[in-house]
């Protein structure tokens, strides 16, 4: 595998192509964690955040960034926090987060797992301060909640899991809230003249965020939301008028869950997600502690890229950002590290940015480049 | 912090002793929580010791992020240990306390207190050098009250949230206040929120 071209990513002003109906999704460069934010499309002129989990500052500091260049305006525009789980590579940094943006947080999910990290003793209180103004929920599956013309889909974790986090009977990555965003949530239906009902709009785009769900909370996932192929059941035409008939998995965009580790996806998982971007959060192997990202994660993911597995002969792959797969460790042919990575989705298309901050750097967004 | 609170000194389930009526914690002290296990590795979390403020709940240092420098790099809290080491350790130490269950097997949400031989904490072939006791039962107990209290915005738990013996009431902390006030094994009073004395690495920890 070789590096992603230096010439294939142009200095660009990321504030400035930013329109009103555009969103971003970040996946900050943080090593073996994750530090997520969603940037909302405008509505009424203003935009809103959704952050999901905080290892650490740099999330925290990405608000203040987007805050000072106006593309956040400070007031009630957090609209929610979602704490995936609470491992310390994912939610050290949310007191802080609360300490620093708290006044601006409408709502905090997280999956009601209690684990005795100081992290999450210390975000529980800070959580109490605030109970007047913070919602505060612990959804399961299956969970809709609409955010301006955003729809955020609970894949996880399943009831069946949630009521076993008492016994601690629920592995912790296992506990993980993992989430579909689609935008626009549906498109707007009118009347015409006759009075007929019509759908207006564009198309729908994806992201599905994966915490660091495993096997075993996937595999209520892939029961919960599934794929049926047409038929003629009367089964599988109810459930076609009720969902449409795509596979209620299916995203253009997948951070794939628990850093790449050998148990965080598989083979059929990833083919259900078909995504046409996938991304990964973690310190390159080598450095990283835990050995991430695993081989066998990464063959899995370009298998379903490139299905080579039952050919016969040579079996050379095009390298990973050849098939828009992204890690937040990539160097680019010159060794200059990539860092922070950023969706841009606009209608149908998906624009890819990278902001060159290392692990312990905040991101400037002056230093962002577009890949071409 | 403000002058005078107490550093947190945990329980014990009922019918087990509590090395806690012999130890008197110190801010030297470290909360170490089992936070992943990956076969035989093992990611332990490392804080300050918590003090207790004035509605009785767990306060760990906290800082905001509203200018300066990166706050500190989380991973530097954070050890990775040899598992089967660790659990001979934590094993060897809980007989010697006279813990219930010595031996059983390392899970996630373990916690321990910590008094490192030295202000360095240092770790030799994934060894933590320095006194270890097993406070599972009364971390988790808070982890869950906590979790409780951010429910309701109140100290006053719904029921079915609290499940019997993992919870302090009101009553077990103030008898543990006055008790402590009346002895000297009281915990010890602090101006400053625990901190580490010296940055460190996972290569390289202090706290």
């Amino acid at each position: 595998m070789t590096n992603i071209p230096a010439n294939l990513l142009v200095a660009d002003d990321f504030v400035a192509s930013l329109d009103a109906d555009s969103w971003v999704y970040f996946l900050c460069n943080v090593g073996d964690g994750d530090s997520q934010l969603v940037l909302l499309p405008e509505l009424d002129g203003r935009r809103k955040a959704i952050v999901v989990d905080a290892y650490t500052d740099k999330v925290v500091r990405l608000i203040t960034e987007l805050t000072s260049r106006g593309v956040l305006d400070g007031r009630d525009d957090i609209a929610l926090v979602v704490a995936t789980h609470p491992h310390q590579d994912h939610i050290s940094n949310m007191p802080n987060l609360f300490r620093t943006h708290g006044h601006r947080i409408a709502e905090f999910w997280d999956p009601g797992y209690y684990h005795p990290i100081s992290a999450y003793t210390t975000l529980m209180k800070e959580l109490q301060d605030r109970h007047a103004t913070i919602i505060y929920a612990q959804p399961t599956a299956g969970l809709r909640r609409w955010i301006g013309g955003t729809l955020v889909t609970v894949l996880s974790p399943a009831v069946g899991l949630r009521n076993r986090f008492d016994s601690y009977g629920t592995e912790i990555n296992d506990s993980s809230i993992s989430l579909r965003i689609d935008h626009p949530a549906a498109r707007a239906t009118t009347r015409d003249e006759q009075g007929r009902l019509q759908e207006v709009g564009g198309p729908t785009s994806t992201l599905i965020l994966g915490g660091d769900a495993q096997t075993l909370s996937w595999s209520y996932v892939m029961v919960d939301f599934p794929y049926l192929p047409s038929s003629n059941s009367e089964a599988a035409k109810a459930i076609a008028a009720a969902t449409g008939t795509k596979d209620l998995l299916n995203t253009d965009v997948v951070k794939v869950s628990h850093h790449g580790s050998k148990r965080g996806v598989n083979l059929e998982l990833m083919e259900r997600f078909s995504a046409s971007i996938v991304l990964v959060s973690s310190r390159a192997r080598g450095t990283s502690s835990h050995g991430f990202p695993h081989s066998l994660t990464q063959e899995v993911i370009r298998e379903v890229k490139e299905p080579i597995a039952t050919q016969h002969g040579p079996t050379q792959r095009q390298d990973d950002w050849e098939h828009q797969v992204y890690y937040t460790h990539d160097l680019d042919d010159q060794s200059t590290a990539l860092g922070s990575i950023a969706i841009v989705f606009r209608g149908e298309s998906r624009q890819l940015w990278r902001f060159q901050d290392d692990r312990l750097r905040p991101i400037d967004l002056t230093d962002a480049r577009r890949r071409t | 912090m403000a002058k005078g609170k107490k550093l947190w000194n945990p329980t014990a389930p009922e019918r087990a002793s509590n090395p806690f009526d012999e130890i008197r914690t110190l801010k030297k002290d470290r909360y170490l929580t089992v936070d992943e296990i990956d076969g035989n590795t093992v990611r332990v979390v490392i804080a300050p010791w918590p003090s207790v403020d004035s509605r009785s709940r767990l306060v760990f240092p906290v800082r905001a992020s509203e200018d300066g420098e990166m706050l500190d790099d989380p991973s530097d809290s954070e050890l990775i240990l040899d598992g089967a080491v660790f659990h001979a350790t934590v094993t060897r130490e809980r007989a010697r306390r006279q813990q219930p269950a010595a031996d059983r097997s390392l899970r996630v949400g373990d916690v321990f207190w910590f008094r490192p031989d030295s202000d360095w904490l240092a770790v030799d072939g994934s060894e933590l050098e320095g006194q270890l006791v097993d406070i599972t039962y009364a971390a988790r107990g808070e982890a869950k009250a906590a979790m409780a209290w951010a429910v309701t915005g109140s100290s006053e738990a719904p029921a079915d949230l609290i499940t019997a013996g993992a919870e302090l009431d009101d009553g077990d902390r103030d008898r543990e206040k006055e008790e402590a006030t009346d002895t000297e094994l009281a915990p010890e009073t602090t101006d400053e929120p625990a901190r580490p004395s010296v940055p460190g690495s996972v290569a390289s920890p202090s706290v």
